[in-house]
Parts: C-alpha cells; structure tokens; sequence
C-alpha cells in the first residue's frame, strides 16, 4: 500500500508527456544503482559514470549457468534528437559451439550507417554504460572485449532480456551526430543456444 | 540569542531539458553545451523528483518506499543529484 502510494505520488508530479514512461520504469525496472553517463558531443568520448552496468566480483556476479536465447539480433539507428537525418543498422549473430558445451565465444556484429556518415564509435550499452565496442562494417566482439559488466555472459543475457542499446558517434558533414536504437531479438527468432 | 536559519535543498531540474526516452532510460541533449546524458531507469526517477517540491531526504524516502528497499538509499541519492547539479541538468543549490 505504501510502495504504491510512493509510486502515485512519483507520477503526480511527473510531466504527463513522460508520465506513461516513467509509470512503466516504476512498474517493471527494479533498483539498480543510479547511472549517468555524460558525453561530450564535440568530443565523442565518455566521461564518467558513476557506477558499473552490473557489479563486478565474485559476490555481484551470477553463476555462469550458460546462455540460453536468441541468435539473431538487431538493432534500428536513429538520431533521438531529431537534429540530424543519420540513421543506422546493426545486426548481430552470437557465434560458437553452443549446441555441444553451451558456451558462446563471440557476436559478430555488422554496422551500417547512412552514406557518406563517418562513424567514429559504436558500442553496445547497458544501464547507459559502454561495455563492449565494435566497428563499421563487419566486427567481432569476443569473449574478452566485454568492459564494466561482470562477463560475456552477462552481456548476453542482458541482451536476451532486451537490456541494451547501441549508441553510435561520428560525422556527416562537419556535423556530429549520436544514433541510437535498442537492442532486439530478430522477429521469430527462437534457436536455444544450450544448458539454461 | 542569534537563530541561525538553514535553507532546505530542493533540487530542481533545469526547464526546457531536451528529454528522449529509451529503452534503458532518458537520453539528455544539451546541444548548446555539447553535451549528452544517458540516465538509467533509477537515475530517472531521481530526476523526475528534482521538482522543488522534495528534499533530498524526501527524495530518498520516496525511492525507499517505491522500489520497497530495506534501506533508504541516501548516499546514492545525494550522489546522483550532486551529478546532475554538475552535469547542468539540475539547479545548482541555493
């Protein structure tokens, strides 16, 4: 009775353009350590957060249990603020010998931008925070190029659970421009990757 | 006798902030500094509280009793609004 009241009062006070978003952020999200990540635009590099995606060592990490869910993801590129046309593509295939050892070894990634755009970063987020970069074109992130989150495991998972975004930075024009766009399963896609 | 009387910190968000929701939470462009702001879902209902209306105990409170936690997240909260007071999302203190 408590929470909900908190959560109405929360919402009362929230501007209705928002208040539909933040109502869901309350209903489904649990708390997890607050995140902001702040970037120069002119700078294209990240400057701080104040905490990890997830926590790190051996008492906030999740036993290694494998991974089990989608192949095939992708992700739709669009400039959130409206101030650039840049748009952007990125599919992404979680590769290895899952079906014998239910382990995965990497994602290979394929990035493309609108023409003529110069992309200058592309990495996969999670909670706002970079854990894994990748290139233009074709890629490969492999076991070991996951960054502030607790594993490659991890990094699926939270994929799996629609928990990531890409964020891609770069030049069309003399302009800079930040696409983004969350990442989500290919439609039907339903291949079981092992041991859950 | 002297009464010393101590303004109460309600922290305020700046008007006009240039809001895009996502799937992991707000995006934040500020193009006229340059800058852009990811926040997460818990850094969003911080945020959303930043209205001049709660104190930063009050703030803690309500997130304590929203989410159900044990513990009132204090240090988190004043972190965070100490990062987007720095960030220029929210007013500076008074």
């Amino acid at each position: 009775m408590e929470q909900q009241g908190s959560k109405d009062r929360i919402l009362s006070k929230v501007d209705a353009s928002r208040r539909d978003f933040v109502k869901r952020v309350l209903g489904v999200a649990a708390f997890a350590a607050p995140v902001i990540a702040s970037f120069s635009i002119d700078g294209l590099s990240i400057e701080s957060a104040e905490a990890q995606a997830f926590p790190s060592g051996p008492s906030g990490c999740a036993v290694d249990t494998g991974y089990n869910g989608p192949v095939h993801y992708q992700a739709q590129l669009a400039d959130p603020s409206g101030a650039t046309g840049v748009t952007g593509e990125v599919n992404f295939t979680v590769e290895g010998d899952n079906a014998r050892t239910g382990q995965t070894r990497e994602i290979d990634t394929k990035l493309s931008v609108t023409k003529n755009a110069t992309v200058l970063s592309a990495y996969i987020s999670v909670n706002g925070i970079d854990v894994a970069n990748f290139p233009e074109g074709q890629g490969v992130i492999g076991t070991g190029d996951v960054q502030r989150i607790c594993d490659f495991d991890a990094l699926l998972q939270a994929m799996a659970l629609e928990q990531t975004m890409v964020v891609v930075q770069g030049v069309l024009g003399g302009n800079a421009f930040t696409i983004t766009g969350a990442i989500e399963p290919k439609p039907g896609e339903t291949i079981s990757l092992g041991p859950q | 006798m002297t009464t010393v009387t101590c303004a109460v910190d309600r922290p305020k968000s700046l008007e006009g902030l240039d809001i895009s929701e996502s799937e992991g939470g707000y995006i934040i462009y500020q193009p006229d500094l340059d800058r852009v702001h990811f926040l997460n879902h818990s850094a969003v209902v911080i945020l959303e509280l930043c209205n001049r209306e709660n104190s930063i105990p009050e703030i803690t409170g309500l997130v304590q009793q929203a989410y159900g936690l044990t513990e009132p997240p204090e240090q988190m909260v004043a972190e965070t609004v100490a990062k987007l007071r720095e960030q220029g999302i929210v007013e500076p203190a008074d």
